[in-house]
């Protein structure tokens, strides 16, 4: 892992213990640099919801990390114990989820749940100083520190998925990992939520995964797109090369049934867009086709 | 559902009713004196002064006697079967009350609802033991039928909660729009649809209601309000206890009837969880 | 809105209120004939004796208004209950009213009620609820089993088992009473501690099977919490075990937990009674048992009457006391 890679991901598989087990990631490897942004497209099922909580130590029940190792910050996350995820989870690495529906506890105010985040992780009773604190956080997110008063059910969709995105920002994590997080909400919910992320990443210089299905937002957004399919990362590159010289079909099928990436205007880069190409060792089925791009070979067709 | 048709077997899919199959044992273990009673004694005996009073178990008597003569295996053998009719009767009316009443006001809601909504809650709110003492010692209680009537007057309504809950849910499935759109009667929604799918619920409903009753048939008999003579396994225990058998050490009176209806209600809880896991699968992974 | 549940409540307690009265009303008006009267005559078939039954008489005639036509009569009993909380007068303990005999016996009830419940209740929920998370010794699961079964036999045959136990095969605990005969029953160290172990029997016979009902029903509403998007979200956040089992597990877990006991108080209270008139503790088990086998019906009415109003309010209590557990039900509208 060389010095600017903050998250590396090396010949990752995991599976479902159901009967018969089911294989949701095969063989996965991919990093993430600092600052960077990274999407990761695919369908449901194509295995990158389960990626991303694998990435976070936080498999649902009969889901089992087989084979592989997760680099993070120098520590091997599939081997780390209960200390060091206490260490890490909420504070280095962060979560914004899919729909904050259910997401927040509903029988505390808001306010008492990032005072949660703060005594668990800082060890220490919040003080005045925090409430400012918070309210500037909130700011940050557009929120009033109203919010701090409310119950969860008396907030929308998009406020709760902005408090969501503070939370996960209030210790300045390193990585943010953000599952889907403008799905389930409006067209101009996701706008805000969109630019709500980018203010915050880049105040925090973190470096982001951005999970999702709809590759033109992620074009405008991501520095580089990993496209997965049936678990196998079929194709990873930057953004602008997936785009114009797209090398596995199923890529091309995707990027064919997009709208213009060019009509969706408006969004701001959630990245900065000046990168220098690295040295990242292939993927043993992933071919070089060009400048820090990869991809599978199309003969090797999964389905 | 086809649980044999399962690929884990048979042996796999009764270990996952484990808990159901258990239930059934604890209640055949119960009724095992009125099965093999008859080999030892004639049920005559738990007629009064069949016999000398107090007498220790022995191979003529396995249970001994009580304080009235009666040979106690005799009684049991009697009482089991009488406890368990009365659950059975008060059950099953309480069943069919409750699940009607339930479903009338679930399906057909607004007034309907609301009246009997309110009747339940009235009723959910008073202690069925109060208004059945309040009965018992009005008139007095004798048949097992009367018994079983008495107790399914309260017990009635959590069916009927229950049931209309459930199809207040089920009345919003899809398929019943369905059918509804395609002009289907009330009718048909009501029997080919809907009914199908509470009978999980419906199973589960009346192990808990033949539980109700049998609770509620057992506090009535030993405050001395029911069936006397000893004929239920509740006034057996209000005969021992009026006749200060724990004090005299007639361990053999009031052990084995209190015996038997633990291993009855115990047999009847894990049944009812048994069931409830068939209609309500999310207990199972955590 | 929140008016409108809260409304809803309190007219169901009232409805029901009224429901009971009338009910007690109606059943001893059964037969024509003059009821106290009929009363008195059954207590003279089993060879008691009502001591100046004449008078007692002509007190029920006077202010029952037993010659009166039916309406009448049902209007002056509301009036003499609810204005005056004149429950009559004890067959039995002529000239003692209903009243003094039933209400010595509420608080050893009441108290009773208390301590079994809250002892039940706290290791009970905590029993309930590691038995669901995952990370708890696996001793804690088998235990709660075995509470849970428990839970499943009715508490007065408990008591009878524990009775046999403790207070025979193995005399340890006495088997009857309050307090030893004889006692000086002064504010002292020996008394209390006399008064504990009186206690001890009756108190645990309902609370043993109440840890079960806990256990069991906090297993459930844990399970479902444990499936909530918020707890692994919880989770994520890196939040402490401890803060996530409380705060995010337990205390969600609470609310179904509190509409369960308000549903299980009348199983709860009737079968308290039973377990009192086992061990002849003075509570309201024995006044009714007593009143039972004398036939001192206004007694019996009296107690069922209490049992039933209390029962009703604690409920009340209950359903006010919820919205103030979950905020979404301030603003959301009754059911």
């Amino acid at each position: 892992m060389t010095p600017s890679e903050l998250l590396s991901v090396r010949s990752l598989s995991i599976a479902y213990l159901t009967r018969p087990p089911t294989f949701a990631v095969n063989d996965v490897s991919f990093s993430v640099r600092q600052n960077e942004v990274l999407g990761l497209v695919g369908e449901s099922g194509s295995g990158k919801s389960t990626l991303a909580m694998g990435i976070l130590g936080h498999l649902p029940h009969p889901g089992r990390i087989l084979r592989g190792s997760i680099s993070f910050d120098g520590t091997d996350l599939t081997r780390a114990d209960g200390r060091q995820w206490q260490k890490i989870r909420g504070r280095k690495i962060a979560y914004v989820p899919q729909g904050a529906m259910n997401a927040l506890n509903p029988v505390l105010c808001i306010r008492s749940q990032f005072y949660d985040i703060i005594r668990s992780h800082e060890d220490r009773s919040p003080t005045s100083a925090d409430n400012q604190r918070l309210e500037r956080l909130l700011a940050k997110v557009r929120l009033p520190p109203g919010v701090l008063h409310a119950y969860p059910h008396e907030l929308s969709g998009g406020m709760k998925q902005r408090v969501c995105i503070a939370m996960s920002i209030l210790l300045s994590p390193k990585l943010v990992i953000a599952d889907e997080p403008t799905s389930a909400l409006d067209v101009i919910s996701q706008r805000l939520v969109l630019d709500t992320l980018a203010d915050a990443r880049r105040q925090l210089n973190a470096s982001m995964v951005l999970v999702g299905h709809d590759l033109a937002l992620q074009a405008q957004i991501a520095n580089r797109i990993g496209i997965m399919l049936a678990g196998r990362l079929v194709e990873i590159g930057p953004a602008t090369e997936i785009f114009k010289r797209p090398h596995h079909p199923y890529t091309k099928r995707l990027i064919s049934s997009v709208p213009s990436i060019k009509k969706r205007t408006g969004i701001r880069d959630l990245a900065d867009k000046d990168f220098q190409e690295s040295a990242l060792s292939p993927n043993s089925y992933l071919n070089k086709v060009g400048t820090d791009h990869y991809a599978m070979s199309s003969e090797l067709l999964v389905r | 559902m086809s649980f044999y048709a399962s690929s884990e077997g048979v042996a796999a899919a009764i270990n996952r009713h484990a808990t159901l199959w258990i239930g059934v044992l604890f209640l055949t273990i119960a009724l095992l004196p009125t099965i093999i009673g008859p080999l030892f004694v004639e049920p005559v005996q738990g007629e009064v002064l069949s016999d000398i009073p107090n007498l220790p178990p022995d191979l003529s008597h396995p249970f001994g006697t009580q304080s009235e003569g009666r040979d106690v295996l005799a009684v049991l053998m009697r009482g089991t079967p009488a406890t368990l009719a009365i659950g059975l009767i008060g059950g099953g009316v309480a069943l069919v009350i409750g699940s009607a009443l339930g479903f009338i006001a679930g399906f057909f809601g607004r007034r309907t609802d609301a009246i009997i909504s309110t009747v339940v809650d009235v009723g959910l709110t008073i202690p069925p033991l109060a208004i059945l003492i309040l009965i018992g010692a009005s008139f007095p209680v004798v048949s097992l039928l009367a018994m079983g009537i008495v107790v399914a007057t309260t017990a009635w309504m959590s069916s009927a909660r229950v049931i209309r809950a459930q199809v207040l849910s089920l009345k919003e499935r899809e398929y019943v729009r369905v059918a509804r759109l395609s002009g289907a009667g009330n009718f048909h929604i009501i029997f080919l649809e809907l009914m199908p799918n509470l009978i999980p619920f419906l199973a589960a409903n009346f192990v808990n209601a033949v539980t109700s009753t049998i609770l509620a048939s057992i506090g009535l008999e030993v405050l001395g309000l029911g069936p006397q003579q000893s004929r239920t396994l509740g006034s057996t225990i209000y005969e021992a206890m009026y006749h200060t058998a724990m004090w005299r050490g007639l361990w053999w009176w009031w052990l084995p009837p209190i015996v038997v209806l633990v291993l009855i209600f115990l047999g009847l809880f894990l049944i009812s969880i048994g069931l409830d896991r068939y209609a309500n699968p999310r207990l199972e992974r955590h | 809105m929140l008016r409108s549940y809260v409304v809803k409540r309190i007219s169901i307690f009232f409805i029901t209120v009224f429901v009971a009265v009338t009910i007690n009303f109606i059943v001893i008006h059964i037969t024509p004939q003059n009821p106290v009267a009929v009363l008195m005559g059954r207590l003279a078939a089993r060879g008691a004796m009502v001591e100046n039954g004449a008078q007692l008489l002509k007190f029920y005639t006077e202010r029952f208004g037993l010659d009166q036509p039916l309406y009448v009569q049902y209007l002056m009993y509301l009036r003499n209950l609810l204005l005056h909380g004149d429950l009559g007068y004890s067959l039995a303990y002529f000239p003692a009213k209903v009243s003094a005999v039933v209400l010595p016996a509420i608080p050893w009830t009441l108290g009773l009620l208390f301590f079994a419940n809250l002892v039940a209740a706290i290791v009970g929920n905590i029993l309930g609820a590691l038995a669901v998370w995952g990370r708890a010794p696996r001793l804690f699961t088998w235990v709660t089993y075995g509470f849970m079964s428990l839970a499943a036999i009715p508490f007065y045959l408990l008591a009878l088992i524990l009775l046999y136990l403790f207070a025979f095969l193995w005399p340890v605990l006495p088997s009857s009473g309050a307090f030893t005969p004889g006692s000086s029953r002064a504010f002292d160290l020996a008394t209390s501690f006399e008064f504990i172990r009186h206690a001890t029997l009756p108190v645990l016979s309902v609370a043993l099977g109440l840890i079960g009902f806990w256990a069991l029903s906090m297993r459930g509403a844990m399970a479902s919490v444990m499936g909530e998007d918020y707890l692994t979200y919880a989770r994520v956040k890196g939040l402490r075990e401890p803060t996530i089992f409380f705060r995010y597990g337990m205390r969600n877990a609470m609310l179904p937990q509190v509409t369960a006991f308000a549903i299980d108080l009348g199983r709860l209270v009737s079968g308290q009674v039973l377990v009192e008139l086992i061990f002849s503790y003075p509570g309201l088990g024995l006044v009714l048992y007593n009143a039972l086998r004398t036939g001192d019906y206004f007694v019996i009415q009296g107690v069922v009457l209490f049992i039933i109003i209390s029962v009703a309010l604690a409920m009340l209590l209950l359903d006010l006391i919820y919205p103030l557990l979950d905020p979404r039900i301030r603003t959301a509208s009754a059911i």
